[in-house]
């Protein structure tokens, strides 16, 4: 069986409200993982709200370890970037279109530690650097937070396709 | 016909009984964790004599270890490499294997971590 693995985003204040079922994963001008992007664009010049999510496992396993988060791309066209942080600290900030100050989201890998609860806004910790094995706690990957950012010279239309992975080791 | 889970591992004992992920789904029968948990434990050694064989399935072949020529002390390894990939745009995800790392680490008599170690992929 090994491990099995779900997205969540967290929303609201603080972004304490998991999503477990995600209907929508774009970055659009909405805090919520339901408005159809296309519902509620971003105009060139400004921000998406910032997004916070997090691998979450469930399955079987003795051991988590070497977590990491990467984007395909963090320059996915003219006048866009993406940016994005591991949230190490409880009570992140609510989700809205101020740039986050978080630097150019990592293409290669950013390192992020494992969190043993089942609440979600204990995800917003500084976790463990390994996690297992597996029991009736859930175990999550920190949150990771990102943005999509514009200036005005971004184009009108949809942007290309980016992608968010999670890479671990497991035994 | 069972088609072998990739990274999926089974062990061999001396009296022919054979521990493995698939056939359990990989429920562990001695608490937490996994079957890989099972047979780090050495519990089955108990039972079952000294571990024979250790394998891992991948892309439809078993590769083995001949745990004979081991030393006592030795301890099987299986590291899977895990990908989630999720589609912003679209919203489709997939999980996946890169890869496994598997075979044995023990220590030799001056007290020494040696392995050997399969890159899988």
């Amino acid at each position: 069986m090994a491990s099995t693995q779900t997205w969540s985003e967290g929303n609201g204040t603080n972004a304490g409200t998991e999503t477990t079922s995600r209907a929508e994963a774009n970055w659009k001008n909405v805090d919520d993982s339901t408005t159809a992007y296309s519902s509620s664009p971003i105009t060139a010049g400004n921000n998406s709200f910032s997004k916070y999510q997090a691998i979450k496992y469930a399955g079987t396993f003795n051991s988590l370890s070497a977590l990491t988060y990467k984007v395909s791309t963090n320059a996915p066209g003219t006048g866009l970037s993406v940016v994005a942080a591991v949230i190490t600290a409880a009570t992140p900030a609510t989700p809205t279109t101020t740039a986050t100050g978080d630097s150019a989201a990592s293409t290669t890998g950013t390192s992020a530690n494992f969190v043993h609860t089942n609440t979600w806004s204990s995800v917003f910790a500084a976790g463990s650097a390994t996690g297992g094995p597996n029991d009736a706690t859930s175990w999550y990957g920190q949150a990771y937070r990102t943005q999509l950012q514009t200036t005005g010279s971004a184009a009108p239309g949809d942007i290309t396709s980016v992608t968010i992975t999670a890479t671990w080791t497991e035994s | 016909m069972v088609v072998p889970r990739d990274s999926s591992v089974e062990a061999e004992y001396a009296d022919g009984y054979v521990h493995s992920e698939l056939e359990l789904g990989d429920v562990p029968q001695f608490g937490q964790g996994n079957v890989l948990t099972d047979i780090l434990s050495g519990k089955l050694e108990k039972e079952h004599g000294r571990m024979v064989r250790f394998s891992c399935f991948w892309k439809l072949k078993r590769h083995d270890v001949d745990w004979t020529k081991l030393p006592k002390n030795a301890r099987p390894i299986r590291f899977r490499h895990g990908v989630s990939v999720q589609d912003v745009v679209t919203g489709e995800t997939w999980s996946g294997w890169a890869g496994v790392d598997f075979g044995a680490q023990w220590n030799d008599r001056l007290g020494r971590s040696k392995k050997a170690i399969r890159e899988l992929r």
